[in-house]
């Protein structure tokens, strides 16, 4: 079906029309996959504002105020003074709900299943929240210094059992990775580059949690590979890697997978504008991130409802959208039960995502996730009751409830025979708060729900 | 002659019946076969007590307390309550005081298995009133036609929803069965059968009643066990040894004794709660005389006096006698782990027997103390900051055991540091100090690494300095240097508790500053859990530290006498 995408047209600059407006719905559209949602106020605002300004807005609030900085700074310590990385887990949920710049944490939520390194494995909170730090500093900056960053850090060498690597016996572990998972893709290298790439990386190790190169240990001879010769170190390694013309191909693809569409898989015509993009901002994310979200491939039908809910979009979009509030320890909890536990990616791959989010028993654990944020005591949604909120929004009555759900949180139709079951949920007197949770509950465990 | 003579005794009879109808007590008309009884014979003081309190003004200012007060919930309560109140022409607390002023007396009856309530009021009228207004309230409920009426030997009786109730004079009675309201009504009309007040035990307990209590209970614990109620409670055996050591003898005692009592006092000054029973010491078995030391003699130490005390334990436990007898106190489970941990204890005591010869070392006084602690001139300074702790033993016999623990703590914390170093965790560095009063202490601190050297919120382990001291027969083994110099150069006070088998203290004060310490963390956590902004937050910790900020202190004690084993539970409140 990509192929009858014409990149022209769809990188082209969104404008709005008849058929695809810029309205509320399509607000909400930007928010769930530039963010995990957005409340009624932020929609109003952003329809008001414009859609290109709306997206400007998401990449230009990347720098959040300092005092919430501080918050969330005294929040980690306090969740990493045990040493319980699950509890940074939980932190990380309750950044999601709370933070003002919600790209920049969707982009350091991508980056995470990218460079996926699982607290499973490195077992120490500070690692891995130092490596969280690093990924949302680059998020929407420096391709390169990321990926260079990120080859020198702590908890991503513990958890690719690349603590140390001898000129005696290089440890092709990270240089594999590099190539076929963080920057190339598969084919785009050769078993020879791996071993030479490997050289490159002798004398970095891991000692007292800390990144250390051991001069002792690195390979000073001349390396070949991916086309170049030299005495390269590391440093320069990863450059010549991120040199390659695959480079900003591949990126390019995990940016429109992330979001714009799960599949088909966009082909290469599709990408190559946005690859160029990429390296003429000398691997800039923010830019071409930016081309992606004001295009009109992103608000045309190829990209809405198109992708499948992750158990955190799922979760978090829920509450942002209702400014809902909870126990992010349990949050968490559930979240890692559904398969997409924050800092515990399930291997080096990340999460696969698309279709394999929805299963017979993930659609039960999706349900349960939404019923037990309804149920749970802590939980409350602008402060109030879920129908003092909505009462406050200005959705009473069934019907006008169902309508709310769908501007806000729905990506395609409710369909009517469905509206006719939900209204029938909805009841007055007696246990109506009761009611009014089965109500929403049966709402987001429609099958249309789990799409964004 | 003999008509005269019977006519007489008749008489008498009647006259004597008379007098038991006027001195109706609650004890005289429960049937023996109660099983449980408690009275508050005095309500309206309780009532006092806890709505003229001092520290009520102070909660009702708490920002959350008028919170509540302004839900609907709250709000429907205070309109049924102006409901009730307009029907009883009356405020609730006077219609309380006048329904209750001669007392409350619950009983629970083992042959009827049924409960009943039986309050004293002011007088007949003020009861009969209360009956009226009831049923009418009654009959304003959902079902009115459930209300039925019978007449039980010229005595109205009522059944609704299962309950039933009826005015006698100036008593009211409501139970939930009706066979146990027949025999109450008939005690009340004629006293037949006998009650709770002919049973001995009850007479027994009724002795150790003080005149100033605000509550108090029987429970006869012989009935109960025949009833076979909680076999497992009254089969003398504890479940692991942690339960053992707390409680393993007062299960000895409860499944011997016949009856326990209890009594509450409640004052502005706060609240206690005593437990007692009868207590002989050859009921206590040759496997647990650990518990009560030998002739129950056994007494807690009492202790070195430190700054910043929160809690304190002081108790008898002889706990090597304990792990010996593990073979007659433990199933097969237990006692397979207590043999595999005494085999590694062993090792880890360089062959010497960790039964015999090192818990054999010490004698059974044994200490526990907490205190917090200060972290003003010391860096890094932990996250979370713990109180610091330690145990206080006496040594048996000092100048041989001396050595032998220090070397041994010695090998342990380099053991420590082995297993730290491959954790990659800071190192442990020792030091050896002679004071001056005679006392050694062996000392150690973890060294940080450069970049935690200056931390205001390091790891949790920089609250742990572990150390040893000794000083005579004193052997402290604490969680910081700081308080193991401090214990082995304290003074111990004089002991004036002479049947304390085991006594708890907690400090309130202590607490709320330790809380106070760890405010930042408790606001963190609470966002996290919780999902509160900082302000929500903050308002909630601040809240806990102040109703932490109202308790003076909590404290706990076993009393072992050689008649009688009581518990006591005590919570002081500050008076303003």
């Amino acid at each position: 079906m990509n192929q009858t995408i014409d990149p022209e047209w769809a990188w082209s600059e969104y404008q709005p029309t008849a058929e695809t407006p810029w309205n509320l719905r399509a607000a909400a559209h930007l928010y769930r996959r530039a963010g995990f949602g957005a409340n009624r106020e932020e929609l109003t605002a952003a329809v008001e504002a414009g859609a290109i300004a709306a997206a400007e807005n998401l990449l230009n609030a990347t720098a959040e105020p300092e005092d919430y900085q501080n918050e969330v700074a005294d929040l980690a310590h306090a969740s990493m003074a045990s040493g319980n990385v699950q509890q940074l887990s939980a932190w990380w949920a309750y950044r999601m709900l709370s933070t003002p710049a919600q790209l920049l944490e969707k982009a350091t939520l991508l980056w995470h299943g990218h460079f996926a390194t699982s607290a499973q494995k490195v077992e120490d909170a500070e690692l891995m929240f130092d490596q969280n730090n690093l990924l949302r500093k680059y998020a929407l900056g420096d391709f390169a210094q990321l990926l260079l960053e990120i080859s020198r850090d702590p908890a991503m060498l513990i958890y690719l059992d690349s603590v140390t690597n001898r000129k005696a016996h290089p440890n092709e572990n990270y240089a594999r990775e590099i190539m076929e998972l963080f920057c190339l893709g598969e084919g785009n290298y050769t078993e020879n580059d791996i071993r030479e790439l490997a050289r490159c990386f002798t004398g970095w190790e891991v000692k007292n949690r800390k990144f250390r190169f051991n001069r002792y240990q690195h390979d000073t001879k001349s390396k070949s590979f991916l086309g170049r010769t030299g005495n390269f170190g590391g440093e320069e390694g990863v450059q010549i890697v991120v040199d390659q013309d695959a480079a900003p191909q591949f990126i390019a693809m995990k940016l429109v997978l992330f979001l714009v569409m799960d599949e088909p898989s966009p082909s290469a015509e599709l990408l190559a504008p946005l690859a160029s993009e990429l390296r003429e901002n000398q691997m800039l994310i923010a830019p071409t991130v930016r081309r992606i979200l004001t295009s009109n491939v992103f608000y045309s039908s190829r990209a809405k409802g198109r992708k499948v809910r992750s158990p955190v979009e799922l979760a978090i979009g829920f509450l942002r959208s209702l400014e809902g509030s909870t126990n992010s320890y349990e949050l968490a909890e559930k979240l890692q039960t559904l398969g997409q536990g924050l800092l515990y990616p399930p291997s080096v791959k990340g999460w696969d995502g698309g279709r394999t989010w929805v299963n017979s028993s993930t659609l039960l654990g999706r349900s349960n996730l939404i019923r037990g944020l309804l149920d749970h005591e802590k939980t409350r949604f602008g402060r109030l009751t879920l129908g003092d909120y909505l009462a406050k929004q200005g959705a009473e009555s069934a019907d006008e409830i169902i309508e709310w759900f769908q501007t806000s949180l729905f990506a395609v139709e409710i369909p009517a025979a469905a509206r006719d079951r939900i209204r029938m949920l909805f009841g007055n007197g007696d246990n109506r708060t009761e009611k009014l949770k089965d109500a929403v509950h049966a709402l987001c465990t429609l099958p249309e729900f789990q799409l964004c | 002659m003999r008509r005269t003579l019977l006519l007489y005794c008749l008489c008498l009879a009647a006259v004597a019946g008379a007098a038991d109808a006027a001195d109706r007590t609650a004890a005289s008309l429960f049937p023996e076969t109660t099983v449980l009884y408690a009275e508050i014979a005095n309500p309206s003081d309780l009532i006092s007590t806890i709505f003229d309190h001092p520290l009520r003004e102070k909660i009702e200012a708490i920002e959350p307390y008028r919170m509540a007060t302004k839900t609907e919930a709250y709000r429907a309560f205070l309109t049924g309550r102006k409901f009730v109140e307009i029907q009883l022409g009356m405020e609730w607390r006077k219609a309380i005081e006048s329904l209750t002023s001669r007392g409350v007396y619950l009983g629970v009856d083992a042959a009827t298995q049924g409960v009943a309530l039986l309050i004293n009021g002011k007088d007949a009228e003020s009861l009969e009133l209360f009956r009226g207004k009831l049923l009418e309230l009654s009959k304003l409920g959902k079902n009115p036609e459930q209300i039925k009426a019978g007449d039980y030997r010229g005595i109205t009786a009522y059944e609704v929803n299962k309950s039933k109730f009826a005015v006698v004079d100036d008593w009211l009675l409501v139970t939930n069965k009706g066979e146990l309201a027949r025999v109450l009504l008939d005690r009340f009309l004629d006293g037949a059968g006998t009650s709770l007040a002919d049973n001995a035990n009850f007479q027994t307990a009724r002795k150790s009643r003080s005149r100033d209590a605000t509550a108090w209970a029987f429970i006869n614990l012989t009935t109960l066990k025949d009833a076979g109620v909680a076999p497992q409670l009254f089969a003398g055996q504890s479940v692991n040894p942690g339960v053992e050591l707390l409680v393993g003898g007062i299960l000895s005692t409860l499944q011997k004794a016949p009856f326990a009592s209890a009594q509450l006092h409640a004052s502005h000054q706060g609240v206690g709660l005593d437990f007692s029973m009868p207590h002989e010491p050859e009921w206590v078995p040759e496997e647990r005389t650990f518990y009560f030391g030998p002739n129950g003699a056994g007494r807690g130490p009492a202790l070195p006096v430190t700054e910043n005390t929160l809690f304190t334990l002081s108790t008898y436990r002889d706990i090597s006698e304990m792990w010996l007898r593990a073979g007659d106190l433990f199933n097969e489970n237990i006692n397979d782990g207590l043999a595999q941990a005494d085999a590694n204890l062993t090792t880890f005591f360089s062959g010497k027997d960790f039964g015999e010869d090192i818990l054999g070392s010490l004698t059974p006084e044994i200490g526990f103390v907490a205190a917090r602690q200060d972290f003003t001139d010391t860096l890094p300074v932990p996250a979370i900051k713990l109180p610091q702790f330690a145990l206080v033993f006496q040594l048996k016999d000092p100048e041989k055991m001396t050595r032998e623990l220090r070397r041994t703590f010695q090998s342990m914390i380099g053991f420590f540091n082995v297993v730290g170093a491959m954790e990659g965790r800071s190192q442990l560095e020792m030091d050896i100090d002679k004071l001056d009063n005679g006392a050694e202490l062996i000392t150690t601190v973890y060294i940080p690494d450069e970049d935690d050297a200056n931390s205001t919120r390091a790891e949790i382990l920089y609250n742990f300095s572990p150390s040893v001291g000794f000083f005579r027969e004193r052997f402290v083994v604490a969680s910081t240097d700081r308080l193991a110099r401090e214990l082995v150069q304290a003074d111990v006070p004089v002991d004036d508790s002479k049947s304390k088998n085991t006594r708890v203290k907690l400090e309130g004060g202590v607490l709320k500053q330790i809380l106070n310490d760890n405010r930042g963390q408790l606001v963190s956590q609470n966002m996290l859990e919780d999902g509160n902004s900082r302000e929500e937050a903050e308002a909630t910790i601040d809240l806990l530290l102040e109703v932490v900020g109202y308790f003076e202190k909590a404290s706990a004690s076993i009393n072992v006498q050689p008649d009688q084993l009581g518990i006591e539970f005590g919570l002081q409140v500050k008076p303003d």
